[in-house]
């Protein structure tokens, strides 16, 4: 028994025990029908390999020159949350 | 339990963990590292047995150093915060591509998203798109 929650989101979220059961995998297109009160999961096809994983490499652009910008000065402060209008919170 | 730590020419284990540091060098062509990482995704790509799990807590420490790093490409002279408090619009032409990254990242079959739910980063960024947060900042 799961319990259903509702999404803005074109996705089908399901346990992950329950999906492995079905044979599904993240990335498959399900059509969902409705007979009386007996749902069915129609697998209609199975998402390929979206291609190689470097071609995430392609999607953020930058104008600076290849390796050129420490990432690591960036990434070293802890909590940026905004809270009561302090930018600077630190737990 | 202790994370295991290997070289990226070490054999590959069936299951390994991408922090956000590796996954901003990785996407982020002018970071130092980026070689190193685009070398290991290459590797990667070509490896089935392998599944690279990624939390939805690095999501948003990648995707929040991604907008700083985008910032401070066209404000280079300003801190990321006087140019985000002054106009908390500044961030919406950086969130398609980084929209794109998280849908890719999240139909991946190689590439599994763990910890909160894995819609939570779309949703977020659904906020960050009519209301300028910051990617936290919809969590909170």
């Amino acid at each position: 028994m799961v319990t259903v929650r509702f999404s803005k989101r074109e996705y089908l979220i399901l346990p992950e025990s329950l999906g492995r059961t079905l044979g599904l995998r993240e990335g498959d297109r399900v059509e969902v029908q409705r007979q009386d009160n007996t749902l069915q999961l129609r697998r209609r096809d199975v998402v390929r390999s979206p291609g190689p994983l470097t071609d995430l490499s392609r999607i953020v652009s930058s104008s600076r020159p290849v390796g050129s910008v420490d990432v690591e000065r960036f990434m070293d402060e802890h909590g940026y949350e905004q809270i009561h209008g302090r930018s600077d919170f630190r737990l | 339990m202790a994370a295991l730590i290997f070289d990226f020419n070490a054999p590959l284990p069936r299951r390994l963990y991408w922090d956000a540091s590796f996954l901003v060098h990785a996407v982020y062509p002018a970071g130092r590292y980026h070689r190193e990482c685009y070398d290991f995704l290459d590797r990667l790509s070509d490896v089935g047995e392998t599944l690279s799990c990624v939390s939805t807590l690095a999501l948003d420490e990648a995707v929040f150093a991604l907008i700083q790093l985008k910032v401070a490409e066209d404000y280079s002279e300003r801190e990321f915060w006087d140019v985000y408090h002054e106009n908390p619009q500044v961030i919406q032409p950086y969130l398609g591509e980084l929209r794109a990254l998280v849908d890719r990242l999240s139909i991946d079959p190689r590439i599994q998203v763990v910890g909160t739910a894995p819609e939570s980063m779309s949703v977020a960024l659904d906020y960050m798109g009519s209301y300028s947060l910051l990617p936290r900042d919809p969590c909170t």
